[in-house]
């Protein structure tokens, strides 16, 4: 029998809400009342997203998210900073009987997902090793590929991060639609290290304008890459909305959460 | 792999009991299902767990998490060398990479948990 899984597309919110509903999703998932569920969204206005254990922006980089009008907000998941700037995120909140295998087996599978809804696009992905990156200290999680993070010759176009809780797992991650090296670098480096973190970026980091030459539509992408889930994770989608207790929760989580803007 | 004096809990924590008192950390099978730990989050000494509740949680590929309990008790030591050094955790997981010590304060939970025999069964049918 086919699973079948609930489609939110939630369009675009702020930082703190968004983070907030992927935690409610979880929640209610992990406490038996949600369907496995794959969300979109996007960030208005745009925002830092940090890792749970992360510090805080420094001073230069709330200086400048400031400038920008951008907001920040901590993410329940692991990982270092990602700037949702101009990109389409996807969530997904399933059950580890689903998801079977060690953390690097689970970022494996949802990847082939990623790729396979890349390919809809007309965009050939391939996956990071195994043994990639991890290592080193760069606050931007764009900066090094990840075990089976999503890479265009050679360069990060999908950054992802997870959390597991009883049974459930939250993964979530950025699909970049465009990029701006020195705008990522502003906000996430000190002043005297912007240009030389903006050429590193420049050289690592990719995005669909780049890769196609334009970026395709909202819903021609979250179309693509809901056909890739559906097609490598063999389940069936239904769209639907938020219920009315992961509504509550999220209102709840979102007046805690960090943001500023 | 699973040492036979340890005791094992089904959200894969180890408990060495040691009269009123118990070790805690994550066993084999965890750390390598984890990957490389970056991060630990710890208790403070004098926190309050709850059998099967999180009292923690650690990262590791970018993944956080929970770590569960395997009884109840109060924090009486937490391994501070974890904070600068959770790869510990991996490289030795019943040794130096223990996570907390705790004063436990349900004898009887501990009859609950899985000996080594039992754990090994549970992860060979995961």
């Amino acid at each position: 029998m086919t699973a079948t899984w609930r489609l939110l597309d939630s369009g675009s919110g702020g930082a703190a809400w968004n983070m907030a509903v992927d935690e409610a999703v979880l929640q209610e998932y992990a406490a038996g009342e949600a369907a496995p569920t794959l969300r979109f969204y996007q960030w208005d206005p745009p925002a830092l997203s940090l890792g749970r254990f992360q510090d805080p922006p420094g001073e230069a980089s709330l200086d400048a998210l400031r400038r920008e009008g951008f907001a920040w907000v901590r993410r329940p998941t692991g990982g270092r900073a990602v700037l949702h700037w101009r990109d389409l995120t996807y969530a997904v909140v399933v059950g580890e009987d689903f998801l079977r295998g060690s953390v690097v087996e689970t970022y494996r599978r949802l990847s082939a997902a990623l790729v396979a809804g890349l390919r809809l696009l007309g965009v050939r992905a391939e996956l990071a090793g195994e043994k990639a990156g991890e290592a080193g200290v760069d606050p931007a999680c764009f900066a090094v590929p990840s075990s089976y993070e999503l890479l265009v010759n050679g360069k990060k176009l999908v950054g992802s991060a997870q959390v597991r809780r009883k049974g459930a797992i939250l993964q979530h991650g950025s699909l970049l639609l465009d990029f701006d090296p020195l705008l990522l670098a502003r906000v996430t480096a000190p002043p005297e290290a912007v240009t030389a973190q903006a050429a590193l970026y420049a050289a690592r980091v990719t995005s669909l304008r780049e890769v196609l030459g334009a970026v395709p539509p909202y819903g021609e992408l979250v179309r693509a890459m809901t056909g890739g889930f559906a097609g490598t994770l063999g389940v069936t989608f239904h769209p639907g909305t938020l219920t009315a207790a992961e509504e509550d929760r999220a209102a709840g989580l979102a007046g805690r959460c960090t943001e500023a803007g | 792999m699973y040492p036979a004096h340890l005791r094992y809990s089904e959200e894969h924590t180890w408990l060495e009991v040691d009269g009123d008192t118990g070790r805690v950390g994550i066993t084999h099978h965890a750390q390598e299902a984890l990957g490389d730990i970056v991060f630990v989050e710890l208790p403070q000494v004098g926190d309050e767990v709850t059998q099967n509740e999180a009292f923690g949680s650690v990262e590791s590929v970018k993944s956080v998490n929970d770590l569960y309990a395997p009884a109840s008790g109060k924090v009486i030591e937490v391994n501070e060398e974890l904070v600068d050094h959770p790869e510990t955790i991996n490289k030795d997981p019943y040794g130096d990479g223990w996570i907390v010590r705790i004063q436990l304060s349900d004898p009887a939970e501990v009859a609950g948990l899985l000996d080594a025999a039992a754990y090994r069964k549970m992860i060979a049918e995961e």
